[in-house]
């Protein structure tokens, strides 16, 4: 699904990712932790083609394909969702009007037929219902006035109704309370099948409590240095990340994600 | 230039180049003569010898006129449409399309430079209380042309600045007197101007008398005249006088979809009494130069006014308001809430000014102008001005000039519109929120049909970005 190789990116002509290679398949799902400032946000907003993220060295391929020549609408398109850790308030648009034409857009992307208003009503009711969202949220402009956790939960209903091949949420769980962290969670439990993939990143370990990834890997300065299963984010949690830089444990063989892509 | 030979359009000597104004008088006097009604004749001399006087179209050099630049008139030197006579002089085309559909309410067809024709059909169709008067009509009425003489006499028609609304008192003679008596819901008038396609000023003036409790919505449009004969190029001269009484409601709106060679020039002066209110919503999304000037004296305590506008500059138009809310009574009301977006190499001008008189206690203003920049080449030039000379006010004002926002930007592509559809979405979203002050659904929605339509691409913005 994803193959990110030797991966160097900079913002504003610093270099934040030096050398990340990650093997993401059908199926999987991979939390990626580490400390404030390891790149951890950079990596996503490079997946997702933001500009002013400038990659220097390596290559991202998804599908295949080289990600890195498709406008952030084609990624979107071809299966790409990106959950923002800060989700942008745009007044004036409607949610729903806006969710419309994004799906219709993905769908006329993809040749299926455009849903008609009553067809993706119906669609985001049932949506809604499976997530236990208030439909409030419908009628109100995109994000504007709504609290982190509004927001957070409107990133994850977007996510049902666009149902993408590679989900990557970015810090979706700061700021949650533990109602809010359990939506979040099954938002991303009801996603996971055989044909999907999922890429958590979190500086915390709780929300692995509720996700549990196939496999877990920790950035520190701009590079995987350990990959492991579910239970590294528990001795994470326990020992703190300086207990890696100590030594802790010795990176897998043939670390930088191969491990992952077994 | 005097008054004398003004009126002497034919005299031979004319050596040097003359300015428009110059030009149009003679225009005037040489098909017009007196009307035979003493007031009118008087009103109509006076200001023709003011604008002599000034003898100019207004400059750079006049405050009011600063940003906005009369040079496409000056080169396109439009003819003056000289009274109705002049009617079969010059081809009244029709505009294609309507611009509005289906909307209800009682409805009036104006081809400007024609004879106002009020028929027995439009008549019979009025809602009871409102009556539509033609000038001579008015003037057989002694009522109101005593209400009609005060409001002329207050028309400010001194020095270049005021040279249109000179002109068009010193050419009065088209005009529509629009009355609603005391009490009485009219409901909605809808007024579309039709402009011929013709190289050619034409002058007219509405009066709006509304009498105590009275209410109205006047709804007016102007249709794209169609042509694309760049020697074509009508210039309309709208005067409009308001009177609100005690308590009377009067909801004023316009849209204008004109096209790039058609000129638009609105003055709207009201006069408001205790407890009444204006409200004014315009639409601009065409038009070459189109100045909207809309002056509120709020002359009764507690009268209110609530204007605003969404505006969108293409090509190289010109759109320009001037905005004036003038407090003289106690605990009164102003708001301006005016939009723009601005594409391509076009224009935009916002001077909103409000006047705290003294005295005027318990007054509350708000003022706010908000543009989209969407290429290098555009420019919006913005001054809110606030004057306060009472205690126990309220005001705020503020003006933005900036672009689209990046984040939202980059968030609608993430979720898979493309980039052009994602800021088509976010210029209609921030002039919706003009759209979102009319309650009628099914007008706001052809609006915004019109709007989106009528949105600029965006040019070299990549270019600033990188």
């Amino acid at each position: 699904m994803l193959e990110i190789k030797n991966l160097h990116a900079q913002v504003g002509g610093k270099e934040i990712l030096k050398g990340l290679s990650l093997s993401v398949q059908a199926g999987e799902v991979h939390a990626i932790m580490g400390p404030n400032g390891s790149g951890k946000s950079t990596l996503g907003n490079v997946i997702a083609g933001r500009e002013g993220y400038e990659v220097t060295q390596g290559e991202v391929l998804y599908k295949g394909e080289n990600l890195l020549e498709m406008a952030p609408e084609e990624r979107a398109c071809s299966g790409i969702f990106l959950a923002f850790q800060y989700p942008v308030e745009i007044p004036g648009v409607n949610n729903t009007y806006f969710l419309r034409a994004a799906l219709n857009a993905q769908r006329k992307f993809r040749g299926e037929p455009e849903l008609d208003s009553m067809q993706f009503l119906k669609l985001v009711r049932e949506k809604l219902e499976i997530l236990h969202i208030s439909d409030d949220l419908l009628h109100r402009a995109v994000n504007e006035g709504f609290s982190g956790g509004e927001k957070k939960r409107n990133e994850i209903f977007q996510m049902a109704v666009l149902e993408p091949s590679l989900a990557i949420l970015d810090e979706t769980d700061s700021g949650l309370d533990i109602d809010a962290l359990r939506l979040v969670a099954d938002g991303v439990n009801r996603l996971r099948r055989a044909d999907k993939a999922i890429i958590v990143i979190t500086h915390y370990q709780r929300l692995l409590d509720h996700i549990v990834p196939d496999y877990v890997h920790v950035l520190a300065d701009g590079k995987i240095s350990a990959s492991g299963g579910a239970d590294l984010a528990i001795k994470l949690e326990e020992r703190g990340y300086t207990w890696l830089e100590r030594g802790g444990i010795a990176p897998l063989p043939g670390s930088n994600g191969a491990a992952a892509g077994a | 230039m005097s008054l004398a030979s003004a009126q002497r359009p034919n005299a031979e000597h004319s050596d040097a180049v003359q300015t428009l104004p110059v030009v149009w008088l003679q225009q005037w006097a040489a098909q017009n003569s007196a009307s035979g009604v003493a007031w009118l004749d008087q009103v109509r001399q006076k200001a023709a010898a003011e604008l002599a006087a000034s003898g100019r179209l207004p400059g750079r050099k006049d405050e009011r006129w600063k940003y906005f630049s009369l040079q496409k008139l000056e080169s396109a030197q439009p003819e003056l449409g000289a009274g109705l006579a002049s009617e079969a002089k010059s081809s009244v085309t029709q505009s294609d399309a309507v611009l509005l559909s289906d909307i209800g309410g009682a409805s009036l067809q104006i081809q400007i430079g024609s004879e106002l024709k009020l028929s027995d059909q439009v008549l019979k169709s009025l809602p009871a209380g409102l009556s539509l008067l033609s000038l001579p009509q008015a003037i057989d009425d002694p009522e109101i042309s005593g209400q009609m003489i005060s409001l002329i006499e207050m028309v400010n028609c001194q020095g270049p600045s005021r040279a249109f609304e000179a002109l068009n008192t010193a050419c009065l003679e088209a005009a529509l007197i629009i009355h609603v008596a005391a009490g009485k819901d009219a409901g909605r008038l809808h007024l579309e101007w039709l402009q011929p396609a013709a190289n050619r000023l034409d002058n007219f003036r509405i009066f709006v008398l509304l009498e105590e409790g009275a209410q109205l919505q006047l709804l007016e449009t102007y249709p794209s005249s169609a042509t694309t004969d760049q020697k074509a190029q009508p210039v309309f001269n709208l005067l409009s006088q308001i009177q609100l009484a005690e308590a009377a409601r009067f909801d004023h709106l316009r849209v204008q979809s004109a096209s790039e060679f058609q000129h638009l020039l609105q003055f709207v002066n009201v006069e408001q009494a205790s407890e009444s209110h204006y409200r004014y919503t315009g639409f601009e999304m065409g038009g070459g130069l189109v100045r909207n000037d809309l002056n509120c004296q709020l002359n009764g305590p507690g009268a209110s006014t609530d204007m605003a506008a969404a505006f969108i500059g293409n090509g190289e138009s010109c759109i320009d308001h001037h905005i004036i809310a003038d407090h003289q009574a106690t605990n009164c009301t102003s708001e301006q809430n005016f939009r723009g977006v601005l594409g391509d190499r076009s224009k935009g001008v916002f001077n909103g000014k409000a006047f705290i008189r003294p005295g005027a206690d318990g007054s509350k203003v708000r003022q706010s102008n908000a543009n989209l920049l969407l290429s290098d080449l555009a420019e919006m030039n913005t001054k809110p001005e606030l004057e306060i000379y009472a205690d126990e006010v309220e005001a705020s004002h503020g003006a933005t000039v900036g672009q689209l926002d990046e984040q939202a930007l980059f968030y609608l592509q993430t979720r898979g519109i493309a980039e052009a559809d994602a800021q088509r979405l976010l210029t209609g979203a921030f002039c919706r929120a003009i759209g979102a002050r009319l309650t009628d659904r099914q007008l706001v929605e052809q609006i915004e049909v019109l709007l989106d339509a009528a949105m600029p691409g965006i040019s070299e913005l990549d270019g600033v970005q990188s």
